[in-house]
């Protein structure tokens, strides 16, 4: 029985190590996404003019924007990144200096506090000789267009993922879930869900360890 | 802790009385486990859970059983509107798209439940519409409930989540009374079974949604347990019955436990046959038991199916296809070989799955733990560890029949009444993979299908731990409790990853 206890103990210690190193790790995190998959270009855009994509919504929190861009294989070139609301209010900018490589890109906006939604995102990209072409991964999307230099291309939406300022742990990270896992859910569990999830793992783990530490206290021979 | 001695009547509460503490409190873990599962997971996130609402739906709201209409794809406004609310269609199957985050959405969702949209719709369910009612019709009473208290379709979808996890519970249960029946006077290796089992985290997610699996995995582990009973005890009225009763409900949960009836007849058989011979009082009757109860609700499940409700109770019929959208025609040896390949190493036949071994990355990996719409699981490393710990274990396992090699010889009959169950299922899900193939190209298995061995899963955990012997099966069992906590939680936290970050 001193085995199975220390076996427990030991198995408990290693797994709590185990999750509390890799809620540690730092990584960047979404403050929001146009869950358009990036399967294909969907738009070319020459140099000397942007390209805008309108009804999305662009969340709170937000402080750079990730998109997948194409250079047709050379240095990218400069790109200005606006965000303005449905009554064409700014809401925030950000620029990406040359010299990046094709692929997906971050661009750096200032940090945007409130969400707004039908916000439209433009991207510029400057006259040659600073500017070249580039192209937007996205996906065909009906109901969906993007805009290059007012002329509107329908049926398709480029990928824009919205991300968080800096990189954050899963610790840093706890409280923002703990609000998102209050969105779209049943009424009745919104305000406590989380409360509740975390006394049932914490419930559910304890229970099992006991029990069978139980069952091998009662299995042992007795004198 | 005292060992169960489950009698021979079934009186109620003193029967329930009779259940071993640690039964209950596996089945709690499970309870527990399971809430927890249906809390992280977002609504319409666990596999057909759209359909399995729409069909329970059509039941309450109009009393009928859905059907076939066109087009497919719509249910009621009020789902509808949900799904398209919620995102449902840019979530599924995308990895890299999490549920919604923002407070917009969520007024939204608010704005669409002030509405209160028409609950009715053309009364298709998709992929569940042609399923056994059974599990449906019990889901209407949570459905009902909160419906009554004012709640939206997501308060509904939560409440029947409920009632699914308390099917789980009452596998995990059947598990360990199962265990118990097979494994006697091990009643540590019982519990260790039963608990790894609570744990798997694949059967708690899919458990924790609306699905008729849920039913369905109770009413084989209840199989599993009835055959048991059967062969330790006899085939008395009473266990005949528990067979029967519990093959003739799995059978109106989903007709999948068709797989578990050729075990349960070859037991019915042996024991009838044995106990005539031993001129057995009851044994006769314990096979008509079995057998009425086994048989009469599907018999009148098809003939209601047949000449009321004009569904077809198997679409396109078994093992047979008429027509092929991908120009390729059925032919019994080949689905023969793609049963096998689809769950062996291809030995010498054409190739069935060119791209990939089913056994590794359907199975396997499935079963340690592909979780959402078959969009997210663990990372590699997991799996080759999960590989690595569970050869281990069926060493183990193994070891422990070759100990006790003179109690499986006298026990051959019932040790291969238990291969019968792999085997059939094996079949049930061979027949339809092969038919998808051919008729679409598609591929049918998932790994959520083999859950219903949940029962012989637990009892390849309990041998192991009864290879320790009494020096080493505790630490044996708490080390396996412990891994199946870890990979539990480590399953939930890649759920909430995928969902909320």
């Amino acid at each position: 029985m001193r085995a199975a206890r220390w076996v427990a103990a030991v198995g408990v210690v290693a797994l709590l190590v185990a999750f509390g190193l890799a809620l540690s790790r730092r990584e960047r995190r979404l403050s929001g996404t146009d869950a358009t998959p990036p399967e294909t270009f969907v738009a070319g855009v020459p140099p000397g003019q942007q390209a805008c994509q309108g009804a999305e919504l662009l969340p709170a929190d937000t402080a750079a924007v990730r998109l997948t861009i194409g250079t047709y294989g050379r240095p990218g070139p400069p790109l200005a990144l606006t965000a303005t609301g449905p009554s064409g209010r700014p809401l925030t900018a950000g620029a990406l200096a040359a010299g990046w490589h094709q692929g997906v890109v971050r661009i750096p906006v200032r940090r945007v506090s409130t969400a707004t939604n039908n916000a439209r995102i433009c991207l510029r990209v400057p006259s040659p000789p600073r500017g070249s072409a580039i192209a937007l991964g996205g996906n065909p999307e009906p109901g969906f267009a993007i805009e290059i230099d007012g002329r509107s291309f329908q049926g398709v939406r480029a990928r824009l993922d919205y991300l968080r300022p800096g990189r954050e742990s899963w610790y840093q990270l706890l409280p923002t879930i703990v609000h998102r896992s209050t969105i779209a859910k049943a009424g009745f569990l919104r305000t406590w869900e989380w409360a509740a999830v975390l006394a049932l793992v914490v419930a559910s783990a304890f229970l099992a360890i006991r029990t069978v530490l139980r069952s091998a206290a009662s299995s042992e021979p007795r004198p | 802790m005292t060992h169960p001695s489950w009698g021979a009547k079934l009186p109620g509460r003193r029967v329930l009385a009779r259940v071993p503490r640690a039964a209950w409190a596996c089945a709690a873990v499970a309870l527990l486990n399971g809430l927890a599962w249906s809390l992280i997971t977002p609504p319409f996130q666990v596999p057909d859970e759209n359909a399995h609402y729409a069909y329970v739906q059509q039941l309450a709201e109009r009393g009928k059983l859905p059907h076939s209409a066109v087009p497919e794809g719509f249910f009621s406004p009020a789902e509808d509107g949900m799904l398209a609310t919620i995102g449902f269609y840019t979530i599924v199957g995308r990895p890299h798209d999490p549920a919604p985050f923002s407070d917009i959405k969520q007024r939204e969702v608010e704005a669409l439940e002030s509405r209160n949209l028409p609950r009715t719709g053309n009364g298709n369910a998709l992929t569940a519409t042609n399923n056994p009612p059974l599990f449906y019709a019990l889901q209407t009473v949570p459905y009902k409930l909160a419906g009554a208290a004012g709640g939206s379709v997501l308060d509904r979808l939560a409440a029947m989540r409920v009632l699914s996890v308390l099917m789980a519970a009452a596998t995990v249960l059947l598990v360990y009374l199962f265990l118990s029946e097979l494994l006697p006077g091990s009643p540590l290796a019982c519990t260790a079974g039963a608990l790894v089992a609570a744990l798997q985290p694949l059967f708690a997610f899919v458990s924790s949604g609306v699905n008729n699996d849920a039913l369905l995995y109770l009413a084989a582990t209840g199989v599993l347990w009835g055959i048991a009973r059967v062969f330790k005890r006899g085939l008395t009225p009473v266990n005949g019955s528990i067979l029967g009763a519990f093959v003739g409900f799995g059978l109106l949960a989903k007709l999948t436990l068709l797989a578990f009836v050729p075990a349960a007849a070859a037991a019915v058989a042996i024991l009838l046959w044995r106990g005539l011979r031993r001129h057995q009082p009851g044994v006769v009757r314990g096979a008509a038991w079995a057998v009425g109860l086994g048989g009469v609700p599907i018999a009148v499940y098809y003939l209601l199916n047949r000449f009321v409700w004009h569904r077809n109770t198997v679409v396109g019929g078994l093992s047979s296809v008429s027509n092929s959208t991908v120009g390729r025609h059925f032919n019994r040896l080949e689905e023969l070989s793609h049963i096998w390949q689809l769950f062996l190493p291809n030995l010498w036949m054409r190739e069935q799955f060119p791209t990939y071994m089913p056994l590794w990355k359907t199975w396997f990996i499935g079963v340690v733990g592909r979780f959402g719409w078959l969009d997210y699981e663990f990372p590699l490393w997991l799996d080759d560890l999960a590989l690595v710990l569970g050869i281990i274990v069926v060493v183990l396992a193994l070891a422990e029949l070759v100990r006790r090699r003179a109690a499986l010889v006298r026990r051959a009959a019932e040790a291969v009444v238990y291969l019968l169950v792999p085997i059939g299922l094996a079949a049930v899900i061979g027949v339809q993979s092969y038919d998808a193939v051919v008729g679409n190209g598609a591929v049918f298995e998932q790994p959520r299908y083999l859950l219903p061995l949940l029962g012989l899963y637990g009892a390849v955990v309990a041998l192991a731990v009864r290879a320790g012997g009494r020096r080493w099966a505790p630490a044996l069992a708490v080390a396996l409790v412990v891994l199946a906590v870890g990979h539990d939680i480590y399953g939930q936290a890649l759920t909430v990853a995928r969902y909320y970050a």
